[in-house]
């Protein structure tokens, strides 16, 4: 999940390499924890939402594995 | 010296055919050069070009072992690899499918493999260039999670995925994913509905409304039920809450007031 996060969201920036990711796992759910650098967050989010969207989107799919909810978190 | 012809065809195999047919040479060692790659258009229906292809002949005819076969965009798919031979004699066409670098073509697959590996095991990507976009192709593994409710999965590994190859490319490459055939399918099944609906609106005289459908798939049926001369369609509302109408068009010399009482 992690991985799948990193590749998605290393791929929409501009900087790369401020890309963390940080998984924290509990009973019904894994929250995922994504930091970039200030000025690509508006990437991330894109227009109105909707690249966040997307990701929200794919994550909830790669969610049947687990049978865990997955929620993605953006830091600022 | 070599004398050259033209040579026109729906699409550039096409044109190849009637070249050997009317030349009397194997299609496989025509020496040619595409000028146009001509479209199928919209559906086949709107913007439909032609390919053209200039034909060189030569007065030896021991030299056409130098020729290299031109690998074919056919339509069927069936080339996974994405380096497309661009012979010295294409390069001097205008349009050309190696505007795509190798790089991003890579980088796209890899993408792609990545998220689908996040979501279903054991799929493989293959890739289809055309002329104006790429086709993505996913086959194996779970397809109906790969596509989600609606096609919503598939929407949105599109979209990330469109926004990742641009992001590397500097002109706007056009993109399309498709599980499985999923994407002929759904246009098939909205279609029918799209028949379906059109029949409700002529027998009820009545505006029929289809809620609930993206951008995509409204063209699909506006463009399905743009030459059905008894009804019209519409788009109305703003964002979720677009919605497609049907009209039934009011036989000549009523007034045109719509009467949409019902939606």
């Amino acid at each position: 999940m992690k991985k799948l996060v990193e590749e998605i969201a290393k791929a929409l920036v501009d900087l790369p390499e401020q890309v963390s990711v940080n998984e924290i796992e509990s009973q019904q759910s894994i929250v995922v924890e994504l930091a970039v650098a200030k000025q690509d967050l508006g990437k991330i989010i894109g227009k109105k939402g909707q690249n966040v969207q997307a990701i929200r989107t794919i994550l909830n799919a790669a969610s049947g594995k687990s049978k865990k909810r997955i929620i993605l978190e953006l830091l600022e | 010296m070599s004398k050259s012809y033209e040579f026109q065809g729906k699409n550039v195999d096409q044109a190849l055919e009637k070249a050997s047919d009317e030349l009397s040479i194997p299609a496989e060692k025509i020496k040619h050069e595409v000028m146009a790659y001509g479209s199928s258009g919209i559906f086949g229906l709107v913007g439909v070009k032609k390919a053209k292809i200039k034909v060189f002949v030569e007065d030896e005819t021991t030299k056409k072992k130098r020729v290299k076969p031109e690998k074919p965009i056919d339509k069927n798919g069936t080339v996974d690899n994405f380096e497309v031979t661009v012979s010295a004699e294409a390069s001097l066409g205008s349009e050309m499918s190696s505007k795509y670098d190798d790089d991003l073509l890579g980088s796209g697959i890899q993408g792609l493999q990545t998220i689908i590996n996040g979501i279903t095991v054991g799929a493989t990507v293959n890739l289809i260039q055309k002329k104006d976009k790429l086709i993505f192709t996913i086959s194996g593994g779970e397809s109906g999670v790969l596509i989600g409710k609606r096609g919503q999965t598939l929407e949105a590994i599109q979209y990330l995925l469109e926004k990742m190859i641009n992001k590397k490319s500097t002109n706007r490459v056009r993109i399309l994913v498709d599980v499985e055939g999923y994407l002929d399918k759904r246009k098939n099944n909205l279609q029918q509905m799209a028949s379906r609906m059109a029949e409700k609106a002529k027998r009820t005289k009545k505006p029929v409304t289809i809620g609930q459908m993206n951008a995509h798939d409204r063209r699909i049926v506006h463009i399905y039920l743009k030459d059905e001369t008894r009804v019209r369609t519409q788009s109305i509302g703003e964002g979720y809450y677009r919605k497609l109408m049907i009209f039934p068009k009011k036989p000549v010399g009523t007034n045109r007031k719509n009467n949409d009482a019902k939606g």
